[in-house]
């Protein structure tokens, strides 16, 4: 038995090492599969820099406990120490898993794209089961939580250094920005109905755990990313946090809409820009708090807007410049430009 | 009543089990996950089936929770397999693993329907993730580096008793974990979990080098 000292001291490494990569989610619920299998994904890109070479094409880990209880199928067997060596050659290879990625088996391989994979997953019946694609050469991650089948969410690990600076910080959301939130066509679940421009119930929780997981994907092994952390001020949206030096980022998200969609369903009211503004302002408020409350060295104000018309709110952009909050405004679009296009000239030809 | 919570206590540990891979659970790994599961139980506001252990030495063993998981085999609930009789340095010992038998789901499914049952699983589920999350070397050792089984004056058959929570040296050394963490962060009860967990494979680790 070490020493307190040593005690406390072996504590708080095993803290600082591990507290990233445990799924926030319960163990038994598939969001905590689809954590974990980004948490490692986030883990192998951090750690790619040191093999020599890694083998092409998508990958795939699914969520399938009882894969094995009537036989592994021909073509599986069995990876060793899947997880806690992690393989340079996931390139082409479809794994299967429990919920903790203590036993995983792995196919022959030679998928040389992500409809091969799809494919083989439909001939499996495992297309409904959660699961994370993978493009180890890229880093296009495309999360399932309800199997391939379903709604796909597609994101991108970048290369983020480890030091926690605000030109970092934006690139880590621009990132899921442009890979994913900007256009219905990669994030349509974000729109009830998006031609009226109303937004799911909850909309803001979506991007919370989007962004979330998103962040911890990038973050594996140099940071520390906390969702609705509670504080003196309140729960906080996302906290992010560096260990050396040790520095603390707080986020708070806000949508800003057009229409406010009731869970119950009709009627919709219309948000005004009063609303909006007031909405927005309510954000400032709170994240100034959790600034104070975190000692953080720097607070973000991430605008989502979903509006019709994407016009700036200068009451808020003058606050945020004079609180020293970090604004910034994404745009999300309720149709491509290749949509729009299309809708003009068909309504030309109606005329 | 006793018998009925630590039979479904033994049916939610050897479910959860399954689910992260770790079936089937040798009896050594299910009398180490039981006591592991027993000492942790305040963090969910969960119930111990038992605060008390003797230090045997084969490591943590119950004989009510051998005669319960025979028992649960029996009726088709578990399975068990290579029942095995081994004699070593430290004497006999019948070794056997167990699996979810035909019978598990819908007593499972029946558990589930109250609140007691619903909350005892998702605590069991998250007691075995966080065992499960750990290196394979590590899993049958880290019940033997407890901060309860290892405390310090605990020599081979002394009557550990860990019901009040000043003397459940487990809970307090997870407790700890909110005033190590960096830049105040606070965790959240399965970070505590986890986190006690992997300080124990990390006492493991320390001692095999």
């Amino acid at each position: 038995m070490p020493t307190d000292i040593s005690k406390l001291d072996l504590m708080k490494e095993v803290a600082a090492n591990n507290l990233n990569s445990i799924p926030a989610a319960k163990s038994g619920d598939p969001r905590a599969f689809i954590e974990a299998a980004v948490n490692w994904f986030g883990r192998w890109w951090y750690l790619r820099s040191q093999w020599e070479t890694i083998a092409s094409g998508y990958c795939a880990l699914v969520l399938n406990h009882e894969f094995a209880a009537n036989g592994v199928p021909s073509s599986f067997a069995e990876k060793q120490f899947f997880r806690d060596a992690p393989d340079p050659n996931l390139g082409g290879h479809l794994h299967v898993s429990d919920f903790s990625l203590s036993r995983v088996f792995r196919d022959q391989g030679g998928h040389a794209d992500a409809d091969s994979i799809y494919r083989k997953l439909k001939n499996l019946n495992l297309d409904t089961a959660p699961c994370v694609l993978f493009a180890p050469e890229t880093g296009i991650m495309l999360t399932a939580e309800q199997g391939i089948s379903g709604q796909v969410v597609p994101s991108q690990l970048s290369s983020f250094d480890g030091n926690l600076t605000v030109p970092n910080m934006d690139a880590l959301i621009t990132g899921l920005y442009n890979s994913t939130l900007k256009f219905p066509e990669t994030f349509p679940h974000i729109w009830w109905k998006k031609d009226k421009y109303i937004p799911i119930f909850q909309a803001e929780k979506l991007y919370q755990g989007l962004l979330y997981i998103h962040l911890k994907g990038n973050t594996q092994g140099t940071c520390i990313v906390v969702r609705e952390e509670q504080t003196n001020a309140g729960r906080t949206d996302l906290t992010i946090t560096s260990l050396n030096p040790e520095i603390a980022f707080v986020v708070e998200m806000k949508v800003l809409k057009s229409f406010f969609y009731h869970a119950l369903g009709m009627p919709v009211k219309s948000f005004t820009k009063a609303d909006n503004e007031a909405w927005a302002d309510s954000g400032i408020c709170q994240v100034c708090d959790y600034r104070t409350a975190k000692q953080a060295k720097e607070a973000f104000l991430l605008l989502f807007d979903m509006r019709k018309k994407h016009a700036v709110i200068n009451k808020v952009k003058v606050r945020c410049t004079r609180e020293s909050i970090q604004l910034r405004k994404y745009d999300i679009f309720n149709a491509t430009a290749r949509d729009i296009r299309s809708a003009k000239t068909k309504r030309s030809k109606t005329r | 009543m006793l018998v009925f919570t630590t039979r479904v206590w033994l049916v939610f540990l050897v479910d959860a089990a399954y689910r992260a891979g770790l079936n089937p659970l040798s009896k050594r790994r299910v009398h180490r996950l039981v006591f592991l599961s027993n000492c942790l139980a305040p963090l969910f506001q969960a119930t111990p089936n038992t605060a008390q252990i003797v230090k045997y030495k084969h490591g943590p063993f119950y004989p009510l929770i051998q005669w319960e998981l025979d028992r649960l085999a029996t009726m088709g609930v578990l399975t068990i397999d290579n029942i095995k009789y081994t004699h070593d340095e430290k004497g006999w010992w019948v070794s056997s693993d167990y699996g979810a038998g035909q019978m598990m789901e819908p007593i499972l499914s029946h558990c589930r329907q109250s609140a007691y049952g619903q909350r005892l699983g998702e605590y069991l589920n998250e007691v075995v993730a966080g065992f499960a999350s750990l290196r394979g070397a590590a899993l049958d050792e880290v019940a033997l580096r407890d901060e309860n089984y290892n405390q310090p004056g605990a020599t081979a058959d002394s009557f550990i008793d860990f019901s009040e929570q000043e003397e459940n040296f487990s809970l307090q050394t997870a407790r700890t974990f909110r005033s190590v963490l960096p830049a105040k962060l606070v965790p959240t009860q399965k970070e505590e979990l986890f986190l006690y967990m992997r300080f124990l494979e990390a006492l493991v680790a320390r001692k095999t080098n």
